[in-house]
């Protein structure tokens, strides 16, 4: 490192050291630094000046960036494998026991009619029957897969069973 | 002295997307005016042709920006066009004055500067550098005034530190003799 240029000017020029600190005399309007700015920019209005913004970020900035950038993205992709993760295993109940035929939890209900209390029983004897009120296929068409049953059944039966009973099932 | 508070990087980053381009370009101007005013107005002596060279730096910078490679920092390539611009308005002077610019005419010009309020040392002073060759005074105020480190004047003027530290002690000699003698 080469020396600061007070020390320089000590062994090279003592009057020259003194006489910078003294300053040069030149001095600039009040506010001239404040107004450049608004000044600049009307001188570029004036003269119509378009500008284009900077065709890539140079190369040897790119190499101070792209490790920042790189340390974000990856921190993205940890939380979202994370997240994605965790929830394979705790799929909501209601939704798997969509996919389940009325014959299915009919089955289920008839099997474990013991575990069951009175009142959730009546409730599904209240509850019409799914598979009657769906139109009936059309002639020609294929048959769906499963009966279609009305949510709200399906959630209040769900609502009302143990988290040992819902195991089971699945 | 420089109000530098964002780093180039950053500068560089805002000035690469059209969205940020104006946000950035003020930032750069904030970052940089005083020091290269600095710079330009004690090649053109003047406050009125310094700040004529100033605005006509940022205007190539604006308009110029998208070539910027990186190769150099982004403060010697805006200093590379402000030196050019305070040479190529002393030149187009000179033309008008029938002469260069020395001690003689400089002086002239200070005392005609209304921005100019030194003593009759100060005046001095700055008449024996108007008076070194072109690129001596430039590596004597980059120096002087500046305070730049070798290293950064031989990136920006491409010479050999060796070869600045040479001119800058010669220059200094030059200087204290032609004061001395008056």
């Amino acid at each position: 490192m080469s020396k600061n240029t007070g020390q320089e000017l000590e062994e090279l020029s003592p009057l020259l050291r003194q006489m910078r600190e003294k300053g040069d005399g030149l001095e600039v309007p009040h506010d001239y630094f404040d107004d450049f700015d608004k000044n600049l920019k009307q001188r570029l209005t004036e003269r119509g000046v378009r500008r284009h913004a900077l065709r890539q970020i140079p190369v040897a900035v790119k190499r101070r960036i792209w490790p920042g950038l790189l340390v974000i993205a990856a921190s993205l992709a940890l939380v979202l494998g994370a997240v994605r993760h965790f929830n394979t295993g705790n799929e909501p109940a209601e939704l798997a026991v969509l996919e389940l035929s009325a014959d299915d939890i009919t089955a289920y209900i008839t099997e474990n009619a013991a575990d069951f209390e009175p009142e959730q029983l009546a409730v599904l004897e209240e509850t019409p029957d799914a598979g009657n009120q769906s139109p009936a296929p059309e002639a020609g068409k294929a048959t769906p897969e499963k009966e279609e049953i009305p949510v709200e059944a399906v959630e209040e039966i769900i609502d009302e069973m143990t988290d040992e009973e819902l195991a089971e099932l699945f | 002295m420089p109000e530098k508070t964002v780093t180039d990087e950053r500068l560089l980053e805002l000035l690469a997307s059209e969205f940020t381009f104006e946000q950035g370009f003020a930032l750069l101007v904030s970052a940089y005016k005083q020091r290269l005013y600095w710079h330009i107005r004690r090649i053109v002596i003047t406050h009125e042709d310094a700040d004529d060279a100033l605005q006509n730096t940022f205007v190539k910078v604006y308009k110029g920006i998208a070539h910027f490679e990186g190769k150099s920092k982004l403060f010697t390539w805006m200093y590379r066009i402000a030196t050019n611009e305070a040479l190529s308005l002393v030149q187009q002077r000179s033309k008008h004055a029938a002469g260069t610019l020395d001690g003689n005419n400089s002086a002239a010009l200070l005392k005609a500067d209304p921005w100019f309020e030194g003593n009759e040392t100060q005046l001095l002073l700055l008449n024996a550098i108007a008076g070194l060759p072109e690129k001596q005074r430039l590596v004597f105020n980059l120096r002087y005034y500046d305070e730049m480190p070798y290293e950064e004047i031989s990136e920006l003027l491409g010479t050999s530190v060796g070869a600045l530290k040479a001119s800058f002690h010669h220059a200094a000699k030059k200087i204290e003799q032609s004061i001395r003698a008056i």
